[in-house]
């Protein structure tokens, strides 16, 4: 029975362990936009999206 | 590409991709590099790379989002770098996580780089020290073989 318990709480600890190491969108997805302060360039010191 | 830290590495990256993107303009390459943090800790360090490195096509910039980056792209908090690319239409053809930024981990990115574009990756940056190593290996036989 301890047995089955410990299963069950590593079958519901693994998905959640599992979210964390997401590392961005996945193949397919479309890029989405974000914004940046450029710190180098023609745009230095202004806020903007290159995406 | 999204980075934790500023070190050499990212700088040796930076540049790789900006010589990509500068010899493949007319294909519509860019690419950016995002450190994720406060600006004010990597304003100065990033000036000095793009100085040093003389890139010009790659900006190097701050995520507003600090630490966390931007929400919608979930980085991942445990990776210092990490890679998307993405194509012509922004489909992402890549997400890539690296701990380092080591010559075989740039050549992983730059290859998913090279490949979205349609040319042939780049010349390791492993390949260049060891052909230099070779360089320096002749020079040394050469010395070996002469008599006097």
């Amino acid at each position: 029975m301890k047995l089955a318990r410990l299963a069950l709480a590593l079958a519901l600890v693994a998905p959640l362990a599992l979210a964390d190491e997401k590392k961005g969108p996945t193949v397919g997805d479309t890029a989405p936009t974000f914004d940046v302060n450029d710190v180098t360039g023609p745009n230095k010191g202004k806020a903007l999206c290159y995406v | 590409m999204f980075a934790r830290k500023a070190d050499d590495n990212l700088a040796s990256f930076a540049k790789r991709i900006d010589d990509l993107v500068a010899k493949n303009v007319d294909k519509e390459a860019k690419g950016t590099v995002v450190l994720l943090g406060k600006k004010d800790d990597f304003s100065s360090k990033l000036e000095t790379i793009a100085k040093d490195k003389k890139i010009e096509q790659v900006p190097l910039t701050v995520s507003v989002d600090g630490e966390k980056g931007p929400k919608q792209y979930q980085v991942n908090k445990n990776v210092n770098f990490t890679v998307v690319v993405y194509n012509k239409d922004k489909v992402v053809t890549a997400s890539l996580a690296f701990d380092k930024l080591d010559a075989k981990q740039q050549d992983e990115a730059l290859a998913a780089f090279a490949k979205v574009l349609g040319v042939d990756p780049p010349k390791s940056s492993g390949d260049s020290k060891k052909e230099d190593t070779k360089k320096d290996d002749t020079k040394k036989d050469s010395t070996k073989k002469d008599p006097d």
